[in-house]
């Protein structure tokens, strides 16, 4: 019997998400809340999903664009690359103490009500779209919520007084904010991180519950053949998302059964640290490379 | 041009690089680099820096404040070689001797190099240019307690 958690998972769909549920499932664990949300505008386009529908049709429709383009990565690694995914799956599962099942959420259509007790959709046109605050607030008073979408959420949301926002971020904290977090981690600290905290308006800025520096990552031998630009899509479809469920559910076992809403948590200074924007291909060869090099260091490979 | 060459131009004038244009960006950006690097030049420079990083290009004109693209043009070649040059010369000024500093200098790096993306590296002076950033990228993650 699954242990439920009294948690809100806020998301748009992805492998983040997918990462959470499977990772969640694996380890017995379900949430009392999904608020699923799907965009009115398509990921790739902005533009509109069809607004001549009717509301209902809309929002399905919506939905199935926002599937398709958010986890064809994940879909698509896996039917192309199936060796060299598997390695890492199977790999960071021996190495961080998961069921590799927790991956099956990533390729697989999602029953999301084997995780969550109720699934609500919302949707929305941004985080900004009024009715996001209006859900956030017809919350029960002090819920948590898990948000995956990014380390910025917009001042308004924060006016749900009774909820509190739990992320986690790739990369260590206070030292690595911003984009690809767990790659400049790799390059400037040499292990690959992540870090949960409660945010606050401010990108990667608030108050943090917990780090972790990690083990080196076990890359297959033969991920190094693939070019950079699949090493790196590969790399956020299977490795960085699972990397922060493995936070997530260390954090779990290690505040079991407390008030995910109130957890201790140490303010940050925003002196510290350098905020990062995406990085550049050339440097993320490198940071692959160093992947490889910590992993043949560290006990070989995946 | 030979290599020779390409390393005198690397402390050349700003106008030796070429033309920057007379778009409002590239005007404003000439200006920048012409000058001392003070506190508020270095502020506007981190401004367009995040720009560049975020959408891997400059456009000719932004709404006021750096807001949104005006433009869907890109500035001139020049334009993106200035900058290259100047954030390669920042990083190359820190001293990487901690974590902050190899940040920062990892940090001017990366801009660099997306501007080295919009340049030809056939050109003996961008190939100059990407291998001193390929030298500063293997400083700035040498991590002495890791």
């Amino acid at each position: 019997m699954p242990q439920l958690l009294k948690l809100t998972v806020m998301a748009y769909e992805g492998p983040m998400l997918r990462s959470y549920l499977g990772m969640l499932a694996a380890a017995g664990y379900m949430v009392d809340r999904l608020l699923l949300l799907v965009q009115k505008r398509d990921p790739a386009t902005r533009k509109l999903v069809l607004p001549w529908l009717p509301s209902g049709l809309r929002r399905a429709a919506a939905a199935r664009v926002q599937d398709q383009r958010l986890n064809h990565w994940p879909r698509q690694l896996a039917r192309r690359y199936g060796t060299v995914c598997r390695a890492w799956q199977d790999g960071l599962a021996e190495r961080f103490g998961f069921d590799a099942s927790a991956y099956r959420w990533l390729q697989e259509d999602c029953a999301y009500e084997a995780i969550a007790q109720s699934v609500d959709t919302l949707f929305v046109d941004g985080f900004k779209d009024p009715a996001m605050l209006d859900a956030l607030r017809a919350l029960p008073a002090r819920t948590p919520v898990l948000f995956t979408g990014g380390g910025l959420l917009p001042a308004t949301v924060f006016e749900a007084s009774n909820c509190r926002f739990l992320h986690i971020h790739p990369g260590l904290l206070p030292n690595v904010k911003g984009a690809d977090g767990m790659l400049w981690s790799v390059l400037l600290r040499a292990r690959a991180a992540a870090s949960a905290f409660y945010m606050e308006p401010g990108l990667d800025t608030g108050a943090i519950v917990r780090t972790t520096e990690f083990a080196a990552l076990p890359v297959p031998a033969d991920f190094a053949s693939l070019d950079i630009a699949t090493q790196y899509r590969l790399f956020y479809s299977f490795v960085d998302p699972m990397m922060r469920a493995v936070l997530l559910r260390d954090l779990l076992e290690e505040v079991a059964g407390a008030d995910l809403f109130d957890l201790p948590a140490q303010s940050q200074d925003p002196s510290l640290g350098t905020t990062f924007n995406f990085m550049n291909e050339r440097l993320r060869r490198l940071a692959f490379q160093r992947m490889h090099e910590l992993a043949a260091r560290n006990g070989g490979r995946g | 041009m030979s290599s020779n060459q390409a390393s005198k131009l690397r402390e050349a004038p700003l106008d030796d690089l070429g033309d920057f244009g007379n778009a409002p960006v590239e005007l404003a950006l000439y200006e920048l680099l012409s000058g001392p690097l003070d506190a508020a030049a270095l502020k506007l420079l981190h401004r367009y820096q995040r720009k560049l990083d975020i959408s891997r290009k400059l456009v000719q004109r932004y709404a006021d404040d750096l807001g949104a693209a005006m433009s869907e043009r890109e500035v001139s070649r020049p334009t993106y070689l200035g900058l290259a040059r100047t954030f390669a010369a920042m990083a190359a000024r820190e001293p990487g001797d901690d974590e902050d500093s190899r940040a920062r200098l990892l940090r001017y790096v990366n801009s660099a190099f997306n501007c080295v993306d919009k340049l030809d590296v056939s050109d003996p002076y961008v190939a100059d240019l990407q291998s001193r950033l390929d030298l500063l990228a293997s400083e700035g993650v040498q991590c002495p307690n890791c």
